[in-house]
């Protein structure tokens, strides 16, 4: 049964789910870990936290399932749910989402995906700096940057993901590169031309 | 870890007897948003035909006489504002409605505003046609009284001074001369003469409904240079519940 679910397609799954509430599980399984990982890169959230709010992200899923478009791939609407869902906490705790907890690698994978940088090894040096940079970028910049280059999103994705007309995706996808490229400067990061 | 928490998720589904909220409870916030979306294009069709039934009510064979600059005045000093402002805010109001449907967002802000514009021109036009603006006008006037100094502030003003313009019936007729009585009760003595313009020489009979435009010669007499009945598409105006339009300023704006 497991490895015949495995196979499935997630719009078959939700369909199934909608009767059989032990299919869904196989969604759960599939989704967790990413959107784990996505809840905490767009919050300061911690693992504890971070684990409620899946909970909460699966839970409102199923009961909206017969909401799922199967237009839309599963991964864009689960992940909407997962930003709404960790933005309304973000809220609730009264808190600004300024400073996102992300890897070392992360951060650098950032920087490396909007700017040339002229010497790897510098850069790693200068790791602190790279943080600032990212961290101290308005929320809706930073939250393109790691649905485009993190979580790998499409622009068509993350239109439906944030519910933005494509255009302006790209427009906030091009001044976040743009704010990078300049704090580089300021911050003496040599950027190849 | 992973099976941990899967399982944890689908126990309290299971606990909390959650199950899939059923199509149309889900879809009810967007058939209202849709609603609501029809409701403001009705409305800024209606305030765009009633925008357009004050703007091209002119008269058009003095409306061509004028210059460029006589023109671009008259259409700031005729603007029908208050029919103007509804629009526009109802078309807004329409369009953010729009973008909370449930794929609203994928549209840019100029093709969206561009389809409500295109029906909202299509119905506004259609009512236009079907003079279904003239009769929406006509209730208003008949059911709150003030509503014409809402829309027509400057008509009330210039047609009270007899500044340029007076409007009323004809009350007395004399060869070059009748005695004009306005809605408001006050009796002028207009003259005129073979250099008056006067559109249906018919209509200079007791009874009849006439605007003038010409000058004021003292405070009841007034000089006429140009006679009209008072009509809007073959209907009378200046009865007790309508009032003169905006052709009646357009003469005032020429004199």
């Amino acid at each position: 049964m497991n490895e015949q679910l495995s196979k499935m397609s997630d719009s078959r799954i939700v369909e199934l789910s909608k009767t059989e509430l032990d299919i869904f599980e196989e969604l759960v399984l599939r989704y967790q870990e990413r959107l784990f990982r996505y809840i905490k890169r767009i919050s300061y959230f911690n693992s504890e936290d971070a684990e409620d709010i899946i909970q909460e992200v699966f839970i409102k899923a199923y009961r909206n399932l017969n909401d799922y478009d199967d237009s839309f791939k599963f991964s864009t609407w689960i992940y909407r749910i997962a930003r709404n869902c960790t933005i309304d906490e973000i809220r609730k705790k009264h808190a600004r989402p300024q400073s996102v907890q992300l890897e070392d690698e992360e951060l650098l994978k950032i920087f490396k995906s909007n700017i040339n940088v002229e010497n790897e090894i510098e850069m790693k040096d200068n790791l602190e700096k790279v943080e600032r940079i990212i961290n101290d970028m308005p929320f809706r910049y930073k939250e393109v940057l790691i649905l485009r280059f993190l979580e790998e999103k499409s622009y068509e994705e993350m239109m439906d993901i944030l519910r933005k007309p494509k255009g302006t995706v790209a427009a906030l996808v091009n001044r976040g590169k743009k704010m990078i490229i300049q704090e580089a400067k300021k911050q003496g990061i040599y950027l190849n031309k | 870890m992973k099976r941990k928490t899967s399982k944890k998720i689908i126990d309290t589904i299971k606990d909390e007897h959650i199950v899939p909220d059923p199509k149309w409870k889900i879809n009810l916030k967007n058939y209202l948003y849709w609603g609501i979306l029809a409701c403001m294009v009705i409305l800024s069709a209606a305030f765009f035909s009633l925008a357009l039934l004050n703007v091209v009510d002119f008269d058009f064979e003095l409306f061509c006489q004028l210059k460029a600059g006589k023109y671009l005045k008259l259409l700031i000093f005729f603007a029908p504002y208050l029919w103007i402002g509804l629009f526009i805010f109802c078309f807004v109001l329409g369009y953010l409605i729009f973008r909370k449907t449930k794929k609203g967002y994928r549209y840019n802000v100029l093709f969206v505003a561009g389809i409500i514009l295109i029906i909202v021109s299509i119905l506004g036009v259609g009512t236009h046609i079907a003079r279904m603006n003239e009769k929406i006008e006509d209730q208003f006037s008949r059911r709150a009284p003030q509503f014409r100094k809402i829309i027509l502030p400057r008509a009330e003003y210039l047609l009270e001074s007899g500044d340029g313009i007076i409007a009323g019936t004809i009350e007395q007729k004399e060869k070059e001369s009748f005695v004009l009585k306005t809605r408001n009760g006050k009796e002028w003595t207009v003259i005129f003469d073979e250099n008056t313009r006067i559109r249906k020489e018919r209509i200079l009979k007791v009874g009849v409904k006439v605007m003038i435009v010409g000058k004021k010669v003292n405070s009841n007499s007034f000089k006429a240079t140009g006679i009209k009945p008072l009509k809007r598409r073959g209907k009378l105006l200046l009865n007790n519940r309508f009032y003169p339009n905006k052709h009646l300023l357009l003469n005032q704006i020429r004199a």
